[in-house]
């Protein structure tokens, strides 16, 4: 009964929709041609489509009913690593987006369901965003929408002047949509075609989430601290088997507890600093001891700052400084003690929303490289365009080489729908 | 004796006339009038087409001149975007991004119709008003006023504005930029009777150099209407 409790939840919402005041279905139908530049076969060509359906009910202006969900379909295939494909291709994936029934007092809101929160101030890396999973492989220039996958929250906000506390509670952990270990474990299991069996969701309430945020802004400062404790979204890797030329390992999701602040502030009118710092306790991270996999627990401190510049003609930009630093070194870890990067993003705005990006993101030390360029076209009032590319290199040790079969270039649509 | 009395009795006359019509900030606060509701608090719909036909529709909810909340309402993909401005604070909210984004001052004048031209329209807070000349066009006489930018923050930095002598009605605008660029120029037009007084309800910008690029911003459905102090509360954007 509980396993089906999103069925559940729907077949209870969706007959509300009949009886409501205010009824409207929307949503949008996108697809996108990709071709994986560094694939010298040639056989990762393919296409992407995603379609999203929501209707809304408002019962009142006070009582909300959303109900969306999503499809997606990838002819790619999911490994991009440099083994061998091995991973599923032609995926087809139905899921419910945000479902979730929300009810706005003059002080205070509670929204129970399946919903999104997003934390944090800063963009490029999203380290405050440590609420929902998503999907890392929808990551690279889609939407935050399609990235984000809808978590089960009893979500309570209280608004107090310039400020808000939100307690948020979950009774289902879910986890990230990760790239495939190959891309990481490449470099210390050489030669070996790796097998991941996936973790599943617990049951609900049989693993509990909580967390809150306290939000204030003061002389034009932004800040906020917020504390989540669940089970990690990303996965450690257990060993299984192995052979001299096969190794299986096994998803683990240990608990962490995260606590950070965030602040955003506008200075000398025309500029916008962000910064988020971020610090999660006992974060599993793999090594190698001599045979023998292992993760150990770590503690983890990510910070970022950016800096918006204004607008010269019709040019802006973005700087941005992230770091992530683990509290000891691993030989032979899935990733360094220490990586630092740098974004810098400029936009040229053709007016009517029609924008050109092109950003380039360093890793120091283990030095890797990024360019990624999408221009954004709202050809008409329902219609999207979007034409990109990326490609990623560097040492072989960067993170960013890690996902060099990554580079590709694109040609997409959206088309938006409201009935 | 007789000579002197007149030169006397004429600057008396002049400078009465002048004083009149050099109380160039009253002029600007009775045509803000005849634009909107004025600095009370009452919503309003806004509706902007372009030369290609591109249609949006924005709902706005002004409590004050330091606090308004325009959500956008058409097209479906920008459904749900809020801009908040509170004091000189600015936020932006979408349905992608999902949180509150602190964003720039200068981020209002993104595009050809700025976040100011909808939800700060009250040019007599924002700007001190200087009468330059008296006009007459036709039959018709108008004030000329230059409106400078009280501060920095305001949405633009000079403002040329044609008032009609006889009833305080906005006729024209050119509106330029902190370093003294010239933007766009604006008409005033569809005056109907909105709460009880006849009020601007169709506002025709043009792109200064670019004169094809044109936006008709329609207002309507104004109504007084006491909001929640919460509504302005910038983490009450995502519900």
């Amino acid at each position: 009964m509980i396993k089906h409790f999103p069925l559940l939840l729907s077949t209870i919402l969706l007959p509300t929709a009949a009886s409501a005041v205010d009824y409207s279905v929307r949503g949008y139908l996108s697809a996108k041609a990709g071709h994986y530049t560094n694939n010298k076969t040639n056989e990762n060509s393919g296409q992407n489509h995603r379609a999203q359906f929501e209707q809304e009910s408002r019962i009142s202006p006070e009582l909300i009913f959303v109900n969306q969900v999503r499809w997606s379909y990838s002819s790619l295939y999911t490994d991009l690593s440099t083994t061998p494909p091995t991973d599923q291709k032609d995926t087809h994936k139905i899921y419910l987006g945000d479902n979730y029934v929300k009810y706005k007092a003059s002080s205070w809101v509670l929204q129970t369901g399946y919903q999104e929160v997003a934390w944090g101030e800063a963009f490029g890396f999203n380290y405050a965003d440590i609420v929902n999973p998503k999907d890392m492989k929808a990551t690279f220039y889609s939407d935050y929408s399609d990235s984000r996958l809808p978590l089960f929250l009893v979500n309570y906000k209280y608004f107090f002047t310039d400020g808000s506390l939100q307690l948020i509670y979950s009774p289902e952990s879910k986890f990230s949509d990760t790239l495939p270990v190959n891309l990481f474990a490449k470099n210390v299991l050489p030669q070996t075609a790796i097998t991941t069996l996936k973790e599943h969701s617990p049951d609900f309430f049989k693993e509990k989430e909580y967390g809150g945020k306290l939000s204030k802004s003061f002389l034009g400062i932004d800040a906020s601290a917020f504390y989540f404790n669940y089970l990690d979204r990303d996965a450690s890797y257990d060993l299984r088997n192995a052979s001299l030329t096969s190794v299986t390992l096994a998803e683990n999701h240990s608990r962490v507890n995260t606590t950070g602040i965030s602040l955003a502030s506008t200075l000398f009118d025309n500029y916008v600093f962000r910064a988020d710092v971020v610090y999660t306790k006992n974060k599993r991270i793999n090594s190698i001891d001599g045979f023998t996999l292992i993760s150990t627990p770590v503690n983890l401190m990510n910070y970022l700052v950016s800096i918006d510049t204004p607008t010269y003609n019709k040019f802006s930009a973005v700087f941005i400084f992230a770091s992530s630093q683990l509290s000891e070194e691993l030989p032979q870890a899935f990733r360094e003690k220490s990586e630092s990067f740098s974004i810098a993003k400029l936009s040229y705005d053709f007016g009517e929303e029609k924008i050109f990006d092109l950003s380039y993101t360093h890793q120091f030390t283990n030095t890797g490289h990024g360019v990624q360029s999408l221009l954004t076209w709202p050809v008409t009032n329902s219609l999207d365009l979007r034409v990109g590319a990326e490609i990623y290199w560097g040492d072989e040790t960067s993170q960013l080489y890690k996902i060099k079969n990554v580079s590709n270039v694109f040609f997409g649509i959206k088309n938006y729908f409201q009935l | 004796m007789q000579l002197s009395r007149r030169i006397l009795f004429s600057f008396f006359i002049t400078a009465n006339l002048f004083a009149a019509e050099m109380d160039a900030n009253e002029i600007v606060k009775k045509a803000d009038l005849r634009r909107g509701l004025g600095n009370v608090s009452h919503s309003f719909n806004v509706t902007i087409t372009n030369q290609d036909n591109k249609r949006e529709v924005y709902h706005v909810a002004f409590k004050d001149v330091n606090a308004s909340l325009t959500e956008q309402t058409e097209p479906e993909r920008a459904r749900g975007r809020k801009i908040l401005m509170k004091d000189y604070d600015i936020w932006l909210f979408t349905q992608n991004i999902k949180k509150p984004l602190r964003i720039s001052l200068e981020q209002k004048l993104t595009g050809e119709v700025a976040n100011g031209d909808i939800a700060r329209t009250n040019y007599s807070e924002d700007y001190d008003a200087f009468l330059l000349s008296v006009e007459k066009k036709g039959n018709a006489e108008f004030y000329k006023l230059d409106l400078k930018a009280k501060n920095k923050k305001v949405t633009y930095g000079r403002i040329e504005y044609w008032v009609s002598k006889k009833d305080y009605v906005p006729m024209e605008a050119t509106f330029f930029a902190l370093s003294g660029k010239p933007l766009k120029s604006a008409q005033f037009q569809d005056f109907k009777l909105v709460q009880g007084m006849s009020r601007a309800t169709k506002m025709v910008i043009r792109d200064y150099l670019q004169k094809d690029k044109m936006s008709t911003m329609v207002f309507s459905d104004h109504k007084p209407e006491k909001f929640d102090e919460s509504l302005f509360n910038k983490d009450r954007l995502e519900f």
